[in-house]
């Protein structure tokens, strides 16, 4: 281990440690402006330069591009350097605008903080400065090119880094233009992180110009609850309005970046459509009364009928508080539930890829980051947890081979093996890849030799279009392959481990059955839309209809909650907080970040003025987290759990959920698993053997179908059209072709589709993806298998 | 012990028949001086628009926290506020804002008769801002 000398302290790092990280990790700060963790040295900037005294290297040099070795003895503030760095500034000041009054990035800009620092105020230099033509680069990037020097971080990132073509460095010397070739729409989910890593106001965040400077907002470290993987951001918000999501460094979880869904999918929060005050049957009224309405409600359902005919639902995307305190009253209580789950075959899913990954050794993202072998199994990374795409591009940039089966055509920023195999044909490779026959190498050239030199393997498995025995089948597969590989586990929900462990055995399909053979009477739900991705809607909206009672308790304006008696709106995460536990059994929390309410723009349009009125809290304000509008329902029926706050819930929960609670945050769990009763499930037919009708599968895409982010509308730019997949000789054989637009009839409406072919999907499927899911409010039900005459070109 | 005593009546003697310091307002009005600090003014553009870049100094170094901007961008990529709203009622007329502006854009005026019937009335827009009354 190297030892050297900075400002007279010693220390030892690490072999391979740059001098500025040491520098770093002793708390001397060294100015950078292209260097950045994760993208590595470039030495672009030339503002690191530090004077090396003694040792290997003599001189002023770049601390990032030298790493410490034995003997160095380096000043970082020694005249030379000081000097130089002075320099530095000015001549990259030299082209630069002087304004930062009216540049976006003011306040948090890595550049203005080192000029200041530098003491540069005066321009000697009196030429003319460089200047670019802007590009438009979508609704997310905000670029002007003239304030850009040239780190070339942005390029590292989008090309390198996350391995996406079409923005990149332009031209050559001070010309260099970064952008694209022309202007458009950047193709990355992940382009808002050029936002973060800019070091200038180059690339500033579109939705949020111009709102607030930095010192204004209220921020607050938070998650990201849009997929199961749970990154790590830290919001703000600003006038009673959250307007940007940025990317908070977690070295165990997401590193430095999230994904654009992660990013602009927050706007649900403020919602024009957002519940704000509690209704009775459409009507607002108090929240005492409200309160007062549901206890009355609850009562006399189960004085005629008993507390069995009160069903609960919660869903994945509930707080581990709401649905610790939802099992704890339904406990109490003896209500039918709490409901997680769409269906049994989800719920058993989910339990059993729980259960498989704990106990064969469960992988986050920084594991499938050194893997040297990816198997991806039933999921797609960039629609269902989009930042994994990037860690397996990180284990592929050094080596690793990634292989997926998969009847989608995965589309990821790399080079891997697919094939489309599904069903019957997944079992038998898996099998056999795991007695190491031809199985796996048949469909999946290279597997064999991967295998062989491999060290750590991650299998990456989603519950979405796998069944349940090809799931077990997996599990196998993995324990066969021994100690070195690991399960990733990927979740449709960012708590649906805490839900799956908490689950019993009623699902919200269970629920709607007792509700038509008339057991159930009122429903309560929790932070939960059946609504959403439902294929079922006609017998959904019987079901709803035909009950005494429904109590939503929500903050989005879903299309439950429009059907609601009593309507209790709830805070999100940004107001409430909350715990969640991520796809890899870490807890995780998230702080409140502003108060809530009404945002203050909303009032400013038109030409009115904020509403000054005496009030004890901001208007419009949900004060409550759903736990604690649940513990006061508790309380007023007579069945109060004594817990105060969330102290006491995270203190009852340690005692009744151990194994959900023993962790601390930011630890992962460790479940033994449990209760998941096979027998329950029979397989179903696979009805399309013989006819001509293809199975349908459905699917959500990065930007559309996920149900909080569908709510943003930062996102609408970029959802993409409903989508159907074929099979390509299939599709040319009925003379369909890529982009053809087709009418697929659904019972009595018809959807318009445009058309994907892929060598890669089996024949016999049919892959939708509804997008934009306004088109799908229609369908009463979507049936199982599709024939040709149901499908009509447009 | 008489001495102060005809000192003090001399004082008061002077003052009876020294011109007045009061002024009969609103009949008469005071005129103070260029720099005094009261009613804010926007300047403008050539063009007529607020010459106000939407920098948010001065919402950021006012002390009592009463200005509100809300800004856009024109095609050219000029910046300017959409809304520029200073609460009157709660300024101090400190001045920080108008020293802090990059651009002069905003100053004072020495306009110090502020009233108005209603909180509301006492929030100054952009529109007001930018067409001081005279005097
Ligand atoms: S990029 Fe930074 S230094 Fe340059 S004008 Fe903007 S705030 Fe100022
Ligand atoms: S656009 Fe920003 S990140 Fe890219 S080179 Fe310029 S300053 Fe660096
Ligand atoms: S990858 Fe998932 S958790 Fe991370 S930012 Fe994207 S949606 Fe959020
Ligand atoms: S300081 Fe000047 S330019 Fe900046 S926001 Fe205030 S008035 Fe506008
Ligand atoms: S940070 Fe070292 S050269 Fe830029």
């Amino acid at each position: 281990m190297p030892r050297l000398t900075i400002d007279g302290q010693v220390i030892e790092v690490p072999p391979g440690t740059k001098v500025i990280d040491a520098a770093e990790a002793l708390g001397i700060v060294i100015p950078r402006l292209c260097y950045h963790p994760a993208l590595g040295p470039a030495g672009a900037c030339r503002l690191c330069a530090v004077s090396f005294l003694d040792g290997p290297v003599k001189g002023v040099l770049m601390s990032c591009s030298i790493e410490a070795r034995d003997g160095m003895v380096v000043s970082t503030e020694h005249p030379e350097a000081v000097s130089f760095r002075k320099q530095v500034i000015e001549w990259l000041m030299m082209n630069h605008p002087h304004d930062c009054p009216v540049c976006d990035e003011g306040g948090h800009c890595l550049l203005q903080e080192v000029t200041v620092a530098s003491g540069h105020c005066r321009r000697r230099y009196p030429g003319p400065k460089r200047t670019f033509v802007d590009q438009d680069l979508g609704p997310f990037v905000q670029q002007e090119m003239n304030r850009c020097i040239h780190c070339w971080r942005c390029r590292r990132f989008y090309q390198d880094y996350a391995g996406y073509r079409d923005f990149g460095a332009l031209g050559i010397g001070w010309r260099t233009y970064f952008g694209r070739a022309t202007s458009g729409v950047l193709e990355s989910p992940f382009s808002g992180n050029l936002v973060d890593i800019c070091p200038t106001g180059a690339l500033t965040d579109k939705p949020s110009r111009f709102m607030a400077r930095r010192w204004d907002v209220e921020r607050a470290p938070s998650l990201c609850i849009h997929c199961s993987l749970g990154c790590n951001v830290t919001v703000s918000a600003h006038l009673r309005e959250i307007v940007q999501v940025e990317a908070r460094y977690n070295g165990d979880v997401n590193g430095h970046f999230i994904c654009d869904r992660g990013r602009y999918g927050f706007d649900y929060a403020n919602h024009p459509l957002r519940p704000r005050s509690p209704a009775v049957m459409g009507e607002e009224t108090s929240w005492s009364k409200a309160i007062a309405q549901a206890v009355a409600g609850i009562e006399e359902v189960t004085r005629a009928h008993g507390p069995k005919a009160i069903g609960v639902v919660s869903s994945e995307r509930a707080s581990l508080e709401a649905m610790v305190t939802l099992s704890l009253l339904c406990e109490e209580t003896g209500w039918e539930g709490p409901a997680f789950f769409q269906d049994e075959e989800t719920l058993v899913k989910n339990r059993l890829l729980a259960q498989v990954a704990l106990s064969h050794g469960i992988a986050g993202l920084r594991e499938v980051e050194k893997a040297d072998l990816i198997l991806i199994v039933g999921t797609d990374p960039i629609c269902e947890a989009p930042l994994l795409a990037l860690a397996i591009r990180q284990a592929w940039r050094r080596g690793a081979w990634v292989g997926a089966l998969d009847p989608r055509p995965i589309e990821l920023p790399l080079t891997f093996e697919q094939s489309g195999l599904w069903d019957e044909e997944l079992k038998k490779a898996l099998l056999k890849g795991a007695q190491r026959e031809e199985g796996l190498e048949e469909v999946l050239p290279g597997w064999k030799e991967a295998l062989d030199r491999s060290r750590e393997i991650v299998v990456i498995l989603g519950p979405t279009v796998v069944d349940i025995s090809s799931l077990r089948r997996c599990g196998e597969f993995v324990s066969k392959l021994g100690k070195k590989a690991r399960i990733f586990p990927v979740f449709r929900g960012p708590n649906s481990l805490a839900a799956s462990a908490l689950s019993r055995e009623s699902t919200f399909r269970s629920l709607a059955r007792k509700i038509r053979e008339g057991k159930i009477k009122a429903l309560l739900l929790v932070e939960a839309d059946p609504f959403h991705g439902t294929k079922m809607r006609g017998e959904l909206e019987a079901s709803i209809r035909s009950l005494e009672l429904t109590i939503v308790i929500d903050y989005l304006p879903s299309e439950v909650v429009k059907r609601a008696h009593i309507l209790i709106p709830s805070a999100t995460i940004y107001e409430g907080g909350g715990s969640f536990i991520n796809q890899e059994g870490r807890l995780q929390r998230a702080s409140p970040v502003h108060r809530g309410g009404i945002p203050l723009r909303r009032n400013l349009q038109g030409n009115l003025r904020p509403p000054r009125t005496f009030a004890k809290g901001p208007p419009g304000e949900t004060a409550k987290s759903s736990w604690q509008v649940l513990l006061e329902l508790g309380e007023r029926i007579g069945k109060g759990l004594g817990i105060e706050d969330k102290e006491d819930i995270w203190k009852v929960a340690r005692e009744r959920f151990p194994f959900l609670w023993q962790v601390e945050p930011g630890g992962r769990i460790s479940w033994e698993g449990g209760g998941v009763q096979e027998e329950a499930m029979e397989e179903e037919e696979d009805p399309s053997q013989s006819s001509q009708e293809m199975r349908v599968l459905l699917v959500t895409s990065t930007f559309a179908g996920e149900e909080l982010s569908q709510y943003s509308s930062k996102l609408d730019p970029v959802r993409n059209e409903a989508r159907a997949f074929f099979n390509e000789e299939v599709a040319s054989q009925r003379g369909l072709r890529r982009g053809d637009r087709i009418w697929i009839r659904m019972g009595d409406v018809r959807v318009p589709f445009s058309v994907k072919t892929s060598p890669k999907v089996p024949s016999k499927l049919l892959i939708l993806d509804p997008g934009n899911e306004g088109l799908w409010r229609e369908v009463r039900e979507v049936s199982k298998t599709i024939g040709w005459t149901e499908i009509e070109r447009a | 012990m008489i001495k102060p005593l005809i000192k003090g009546l001399g004082v008061t003697l002077k003052h009876l028949f020294a011109p007045a310091v009061t002024i009969q307002y609103p009949e008469e009005r005071w005129e103070p001086y260029p720099r005094y600090r009261a009613r804010h003014i926007m300047y403008q553009r050539e063009d007529g628009r607020p010459k106000c870049v939407v920098c948010m100094l001065c919402a950021t170094v006012c002390p009592s926290r009463c200005i509100k901007i809300v800004g856009i961008q024109d095609e050219k990529g000029d910046q300017y506020p959409r809304r520029y709203e200073i609460d009157l009622g709660r300024c101090i007329f400190c001045g920080f804002c108008v020293e802090a502006c990059p651009v002069n854009a905003i100053g004072m005026t020495t306009h110090y008769e502020l009233d108005g019937p209603t909180r509301e009335s006492l929030i100054l827009g952009l529109e007001e801002m930018m067409r001081p009354p005279r005097g």
